[in-house]
């Protein structure tokens, strides 16, 4: 347990209630962190700060639903070289963000699959 | 009904808050973008109750810039604006409410926390509509009495007039004239009584403020 990135505890605390609606949100977010981890490849190779910070953000802002501080280390540090127009390192930084984040989502699926009795509830 | 307003470039969490708060009894329209806001608000009637829930970094423009040109059409007593952010140095959050915002939610926002705040802006906005609200009636007051003695002082003399010179008229006419000038004059009274009326404001049910006429 303690070795996994989400932190299941902080997830059931905000979404016992509306576990069904969080069922959905990860759905969503394995669909769309493909897109916006795209992005932030588009961004790093263009060179492109301002995109590099917007869509670190949005990640960052859509993935602190799972209570995963790895995953959003990485994603705060590539928004903070988008900020500070910063490229150095951030090759190593996207192969770290695709690797947590596939640890993440799989991680997900589990905890999903393990607490699909909370569904039955509501 | 309070309508709820998000506006956030984030769809996925923009969703599952909006989501969030309609299982739980709101009424909640979604905003992609600041443009998408602005357009919506550019003719919003402000006797309408809403609250916004406002994303600070997004594409466009920012819910800084946004908030900037909300307020110089509404003030946070007529629109609620509750700013979310990832972001929550102090520094953010001083700049958020020192530009106009009502209150801040850190992102990702714990829902009961939101709700506690919503709620908030609720009681203020409602508040500050019964305030309005009693602070028209004192208006209407202060101008009936101005009007009722506008009308009173040549009432007196057109009364006073024709009762004089009754002889030397037509009597059916004049007394077709001092029926008419009576009948005002009675109503001059009864504007009078309003006018007398205090404004004040008790409470009926538990959690409801009524305004009530009394005397």
């Amino acid at each position: 347990m303690n070795d996994q990135l989400i932190d299941e505890k902080k997830i059931l605390f905000e979404f016992s209630d509306d576990f069904d609606i969080f069922t959905e949100l990860v759905d969503d977010y394995k669909e769309g962190c493909i897109t916006m981890i795209q992005a932030i490849e588009d961004a790093l190779k263009s060179q492109d700060s301002a995109s590099l910070r917007i869509t670190a953000h949005t990640l960052k802002g859509v993935s602190s639903n799972f209570y995963a501080p790895a995953l959003k280390e990485v994603v705060f540090t590539l928004e903070k070289k988008g900020e500070e127009q910063d490229f150095s390192n951030t090759e190593e930084l996207f192969n770290q963000l695709k690797l947590v984040n596939t640890i993440v989502v799989k991680e997900l699926s589990v905890f999903i699959e393990r607490n699909s009795s909370l569904l039955d509830t509501l | 009904m309070t309508k709820i307003y998000v506006v956030d470039d984030d769809v996925i969490n923009s969703k599952v808050f909006a989501k969030r708060l309609t299982k739980r009894g709101y009424d909640v329209t979604y905003f992609s973008s600041g443009p998408q806001c602005l357009d919506f608000f550019s003719d919003f009637d402000k006797r309408h109750d809403a609250i916004i829930i406002l994303d600070i970094l997004m594409p466009e423009i920012s819910g800084l810039e946004v908030l900037s040109v909300l307020r110089k059409n509404f003030s946070p007593m007529d629109l609620p604006v509750i700013v979310m952010s990832g972001n929550e140095d102090v520094e953010r959050i001083v700049e958020c409410l020192s530009s106009g915002a009502s209150d801040f939610i850190g992102k990702p926002a714990n829902i009961d926390i939101a709700i506690a705040r919503i709620k908030t802006q609720q009681d203020l906005l409602s508040f500050h509509r019964g305030n309005m609200k009693k602070k028209q009636l004192e208006t209407i007051n202060s101008m009936v009495a101005t009007f009722n003695h506008e009308i009173n002082n040549p009432l007196t003399i057109a009364l006073g007039s024709l009762r004089r010179d009754f002889s030397k008229i037509d009597e059916r006419r004049v007394g077709i004239a001092v029926n008419a000038l009576e009948r005002i004059a009675n109503i001059v009274k009864k504007i009078e009584r309003v006018t007398e009326y205090e404004v004040e404001e008790e409470v009926y049910v538990e959690d409801t403020n009524m305004i009530k006429i009394d005397h």
